[in-house]
């Protein structure tokens, strides 16, 4: 087994070295940036919905309890249920618990990334209830049995040759052929149609929770959440305890900032509210649950990572981070991957390795700038640097800084200690102007050279070039 | 152990768990302490700037003076068997030589009504009170009809004037279904209708 620093590195160079991933996020890379900076160009005052969209998520942290508590009376009061699931495992019991009592064979699945936090289709299947993707990025990463690697586009390291081949592989096509991106989404739609019509249960996720009225917010742009949400006769809600807002105007400030950070639009094209059927509604699931997972969120509360739950899930972080666009999701083993998923992971999965996420940032500061909810991203991967470093003993990195510090103290001393190893090195570099290997400095000259000193430190030709002139 | 997580939120923020009349009292409390609605900065007109984000989410418009008049065109142009909902089913349909189709498992046509538009995003919105959601997402094709004096300009004049959260589900559409999940490639028509058709209505409700 590889040490759990290396993890990360060895995921990252195996990434790096796959050619049909690196096509896949090469196409990718420009797309979601540009998407977003055009749909950002288009509202005079996105800085103002921004900072409104984070100062109600602000608030609805701040009293979570209330809203929570408020969200299930509601919810109970006109005939649906709310679940609390502590842990994953309890969403999956308390998930199976559902199915079993309708008798359930089928299940259809809007996305959910609680529910892949959860792995709540493993759970399924073993329990004999077939799980059924009905988001097309979500289907075919379920064809391949891989996990999803964006929260927002699951498939978005597939290229399209690898997608025909699973269709190609799980689908009876006879003669027909899936030449263009029309054919492969037309038959996606043939066999999902026939899974919606099947299914006994429906599992959707949420993007925002209603407390108010006790309602489910729904975004997508395929509408598969939506039949997966009204055709069964159940329609269970899984998502976690940070979703809730307090009311429509609430929502409506985060619904603006979302689709437009995650995929460049104004609005998803189905932005659904759900909750449970009434005498006066046409048609609907009879049952109506939802299930809030916390897994470990609630520790975060009133800690140094309580930001990170402002979090709305949109991906621009992602998008626009130099480290997941040269390696994608995979590389960070996680279903949080990218910025938001390195300051997640190690919180609610907290496994040894995940805290060497936390290094997988250039600190550019991209992904705070994007944030559509202010969440201080590098500041929250500094923090878990620091944590991590505790944790792990600290090596001789604080001595070395420590030694440094009281150096830089006394002037003398360092320029004379300078001056000294300058006038060394330049003495043993003769007359090359790098090296290419120093004792000690191996893997930090691996893709660099190390600039030999030309004779006399800077302080030193300062002081000469001003004519003597001391005033330091 | 229902409330466990629960009282475990509550005990982070240092307080104990409401239930009953005090907590709809806090509730209250904390709504009224509510920023004001920031909308998204616009300079043109509430209906020019509906249509324009309309287009711009692919939906097909046609300008009507009524519904009649956009009867007899959906003959000409849409020669498909309607699933109208129940409240547009006593228009003259036959007239027009339609026969009418009971919401089946894949329509090819739903032709329903929109509560409202609105303009910041080009949007309308439809209820499971009016329309069956089965319709909206499992028709091939659908026309949407929108009078003209519903479209209102953001969306929290439609919280205030609908009672949101009074139906099991309230629909916000904004075009034909859709999907980049393949390359990043923007493929129109993935689970849902394929085309919507929105009729602008102009004359005042009957």
């Amino acid at each position: 087994m590889t040490a759990p620093a290396e993890d990360f590195i060895a995921r990252s160079r195996e990434a790096l070295g796959d050619t049909s991933l690196q096509a896949a996020l090469a196409r990718a890379r420009p797309g979601f940036v540009r998407k977003r900076a055009s749909a950002v160009a288009l509202v005079a005052n996105f800085d103002a919905l921004k900072a409104k969209a984070k100062a109600v998520r602000q608030r609805s942290l701040r009293d979570l309890d209330s809203y929570l508590a408020v969200f299930e009376q509601r919810v109970t009061a006109a005939g649906g249920r709310v679940h609390w699931a502590a842990t994953t495992a309890d969403l999956r019991r308390i998930v199976l618990d559902i199915a079993r009592a309708t008798g359930a064979r089928s299940a259809t699945k809007g996305k959910t990334m609680v529910g892949e936090e959860a792995k709540l289709n493993e759970a399924l299947e073993e329990a004999g209830i077939q799980p059924r993707e009905t988001d097309l990025g979500e289907y075919i990463i379920q064809l391949a049995g891989e996990p999803p690697s964006h929260i927002v586009a699951p498939a978005l390291h597939k290229t399209r040759a690898q997608i025909v081949e699973l269709f190609l592989r799980d689908h009876h096509l006879g003669e027909r052929e899936l030449a263009s991106v029309k054919d492969l989404v037309d038959e996606a739609r043939t066999v999902i149609r026939r899974h919606y019509l099947e299914a006994d249960i429906g599992i959707t996720g949420a993007n925002i929770l209603i407390a108010d009225t006790g309602t489910c917010v729904l975004c997508t742009n395929e509408g598969n959440g939506d039949l997966t949400a009204s055709l069964p006769n159940t329609h269970i809600v899984t998502t976690s305890i940070d979703k809730v807002v307090a009311s429509w105007d609430d929502a409506s400030a985060l619904l603006r900032v979302l689709a437009r950070s995650a995929t460049g639009q104004a609005i998803t094209t189905y932005t659904s509210f759900y909750g449970p059927r009434g005498d006066g509604d046409l048609d609907g699931p009879e049952h109506f649950h939802v299930v809030l997972l916390d897994n470990r969120r609630s520790q975060l509360l009133g800690s140094d990572f309580q930001e990170m739950l402002q979090c709305i899930k949109c991906g621009a972080c992602m998008n626009h981070c130099p480290v997941y666009q040269a390696v994608g999701g995979h590389s960070y083993n996680s279903v949080y991957p990218g910025p938001m998923g390195a300051v997640l992971t190690p919180l609610l999965r907290g496994e040894p390795g995940d805290f060497a996420l936390a290094d997988a940032s250039t600190f550019c500061g991209r992904c705070e700038e994007v944030c559509p909810v202010g969440i201080p991203l590098p500041a929250l991967l500094r923090k878990l640097r620091e944590m991590s470093a505790r944790q792990r003993g600290q090596g001789p990195g604080p001595w070395l800084i420590k030694g440094f510090t009281w150096l830089a103290r006394h002037p003398r001393l360092y320029r004379w200690s300078t001056s000294l190893t300058t006038a060394l090195l330049a003495r043993i570099s003769g007359r090359r102007g790098s090296w290419r290997r120093f004792p000690g400095l191996g893997r930090w000259l691996r893709y660099r050279d190390l600039a030999a000193p030309q004779g006399s430190s800077f302080q030193h030709q300062w002081r000469k070039a001003r004519g003597g002139e001391d005033r330091a | 152990m229902p409330d466990t997580v629960l009282a475990a939120i509550a005990r982070r923020l240092g307080r104990r768990p409401l239930t009953g009349e005090a907590l709809e009292r806090r509730f209250q409390v904390l709504k009224g302490e509510a920023e004001a609605p920031v909308p998204p900065a616009t300079d043109s007109d509430v209906v020019c700037g509906f249509k324009t984000q309309a287009l711009r989410n692919l939906f097909e418009i046609s300008e009507v003076a009524s519904l009649q008049q956009a009867l007899a065109a959906l003959q000409t142009h849409l020669p498909i068997a309607p699933s109208p909902q129940a409240s547009l089913r006593h228009l003259p349909w036959g007239s027009y030589g339609h026969t009418l189709v009971e919401t089946a498992a894949a329509p090819a046509l739903g032709v329903v009504e929109a509560s409202a538009g609105i303009a910041e995003t080009g949007t309308v919105a439809v209820s499971s009170r009016e329309t069956p959601s089965a319709l909206l997402f499992l028709a091939e094709e659908l026309v949407i009809v929108l009078r003209r004096e519903n479209i209102l300009a953001f969306q929290e004049q439609l919280w205030h004037k609908l009672r949101p959260g009074d139906c099991r589900a309230l629909h916000l559409i904004s075009g034909p279904s859709r999907t980049a999940d393949v390359e990043q490639t923007l493929q129109v028509g993935a689970h849902g209708p394929r085309r919507v058709y929105l009729w602008l209505i102009s004359e005042d409700s009957p």
